[in-house]
């Protein structure tokens, strides 16, 4: 990768090979392990992590603005901010 | 290869955990979160700065296959969640294949860590499906004639880029190590642009570590104060211009610090290292502090020697320091600096760490360090089994 890739709703991410979801049962926590880092995932992390099956970021949006009957800009500003940082950090496949 | 350099040393995890390293209620101390597992100390490279101990270990003693399968099936239940193959060179064990698909079996999340001259294609691709994770490989300069003269290994850098080419294509995490001195600093720039080249989405950049090799190559390899102003400035200028393309992990020599690096999250927190015959130690360099017995995992299981061993417990924590780290506020920040540098320099493993102003012997491990950048020569003392050899003079180019 030669650029910063800024996300747009209609790209679609996954977890990259090498970023892992993973429950710790010793300390009850949800996870994602990627290198040399564990990060403590909150519900919704897990939950939007969990909905990046191939739909674009938008589709996403539409979804979770029904299901959790939320204004769609108050959810898009929190899951766009996740997400761009778990980019920039490699931690996501990007397809545009 | 056991150069992988991060914030503690040339190769123990770094503490990006602070976040779990919380104690538990009946304890002052929480639960490991990773382990380096030093597979074997063998190594086609002979890097002057390797954290392996002077005595390194041979292939008779090293833990057989199902030594190191029972040792991971008691890290998952005692709640690690990643794992470090590391060595030596992990790859010359030919059973690393079992040991990833094991490692991948009972949930740990695997790494290697490896100087990258020992990977064909298909072994990578096997690993990749056999749940290996991410790989670390070392760059020891970025020309091929610093490169070839640091490590002792003729021609590795073009195998390094076939070994990052592979690791890539099976759609791995890459993070480039590059252990840096005053002999390759001036080619850090060109290391980044390697890293950037090879599609790797970190490198670590630490300076190297002075206990063991090192520490008989200090003379060689301590950069000057110049050089390590020019570096941090072309850090920060480099995170900028790369944030999102490659992140810079970097760790300043702590000779020419204030404070001293933080001991990984403290003595016994949050890692453990297993090395080549079993003994469990608090970090990679521990066993460069003689006098400290460790346990073995032939002989106890991990959760008893987490909880029980004298080398695991001799420093966790804080009710060990000396003065002035005792009455520090500062002590659950950087837990007294690090105990294997306290007895390289000062002689006594639970002295005040010397990179600290507070030290007594502050001044002096300064003032050395000034000297020997300066005035130091530049041969190298090799890390090999057959005692040491030294390099023929560098070829200036
Ligand atoms: S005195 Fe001890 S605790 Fe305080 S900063 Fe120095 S090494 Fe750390
Ligand atoms: S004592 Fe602590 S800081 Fe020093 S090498 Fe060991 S783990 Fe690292």
């Amino acid at each position: 990768m030669s650029e910063r890739i800024t996300l747009t709703e209609a790209m679609v991410v996954r977890l990259k090979r090498s970023s892992r979801l993973r429950f710790d049962k010793a300390r009850g926590i949800h996870t994602l392990l990627v290198p040399e880092r564990v990060v403590v995932l909150n519900e919704s992390s897990v939950m939007i992590i969990e909905a990046l099956d191939g739909r674009s970021i938008g589709a996403i949006l539409d979804d979770f603005a029904v299901k959790f009957t939320a204004p769609r800009e108050v959810i898009a500003a929190d899951l766009l901010k996740m997400l761009q940082d778990f980019t920039d950090k490699g931690y996501l496949d990007i397809t545009p | 290869m056991k150069d992988a350099p991060q914030s503690e040393g040339q190769s123990a995890p770094k503490s990006q955990f602070a976040l779990l390293g919380a104690a538990s209620p009946d304890r002052s101390y929480g639960l490991p979160l990773a382990v380096l597992a030093e597979l074997t100390h063998r190594c086609p490279l002979q890097c002057p700065y390797c954290s392996n101990p002077i005595q390194l270990e041979r292939a008779s003693r090293e833990l057989s296959t199902e030594d190191w399968c029972r040792a991971m099936d008691q890290m998952a239940d005692l709640g690690v969640l990643q794992i470090h193959f590391s060595g030596g060179e992990p790859c010359i064990r030919k059973d690393l294949e079992d040991l990833v698909a094991h490692a991948t079996k009972v949930g740990l999340y695997p790494n290697l860590i490896t100087s990258g001259v020992m990977m064909d294609r298909e072994r990578m691709m096997r690993l990749a499906d056999l749940g290996l994770a991410h790989v670390q490989i070392s760059i020891q300069g970025a020309r091929a004639g610093t490169s070839d003269r640091i490590g002792g290994f003729k021609n590795a850098l073009p195998k390094k880029f076939e070994t990052a080419a592979w690791v890539k294509e099976a759609g791995l995490a890459l993070t480039i190590n590059a252990v840096m001195h005053r002999q390759n600093l001036d080619e850090l720039p060109e290391i980044v642009d390697i890293a950037v080249q090879m599609r790797a989405e970190r490198i670590e950049v630490a300076n190297v570590q002075y206990y063991g090799w090192a520490l008989k190559n200090r003379e060689a390899l301590m950069p000057t104060i110049a050089q390590l102003k020019e570096t941090t400035a072309f850090v920060e200028a480099a995170r900028a211009r790369l944030q999102g393309i490659l992140s810079i992990d970097y760790v300043i020599p702590d000779y020419y610090a204030k404070r001293p690096k933080q001991c990984m999250g403290g003595w016994g927190r949050q890692f453990f290292n297993i090395s080549p015959s079993g003994n469990v130690l608090p970090c990679h360099a521990a066993e460069t502090i003689t006098g400290l017995k460790f346990d073995n995992i032939r002989e106890h299981s991990l959760e008893w020697i987490w909880h029980n061993s004298d080398a695991m417990s001799c420093f966790r924590g804080t009710g060990w320091m000396p003065e002035p780290c005792r009455s520090c506020p500062l002590k659950e920040v950087d837990f007294g600096g690090c105990r294997c540098q306290a007895f390289a320099l000062a002689g006594r493993a639970d002295a005040t760490d010397p990179a600290c102003e507070k030290s007594p012997l502050h001044a002096s491990v300064f003032e050395t360090a000034m000297a020997e950048s300066t005035h130091g020569h530049d041969r190298l003392i090799y890390r090999n089994f057959s005692g040491t050899k030294e390099a023929p003079l560098p070829q200036k180019d």
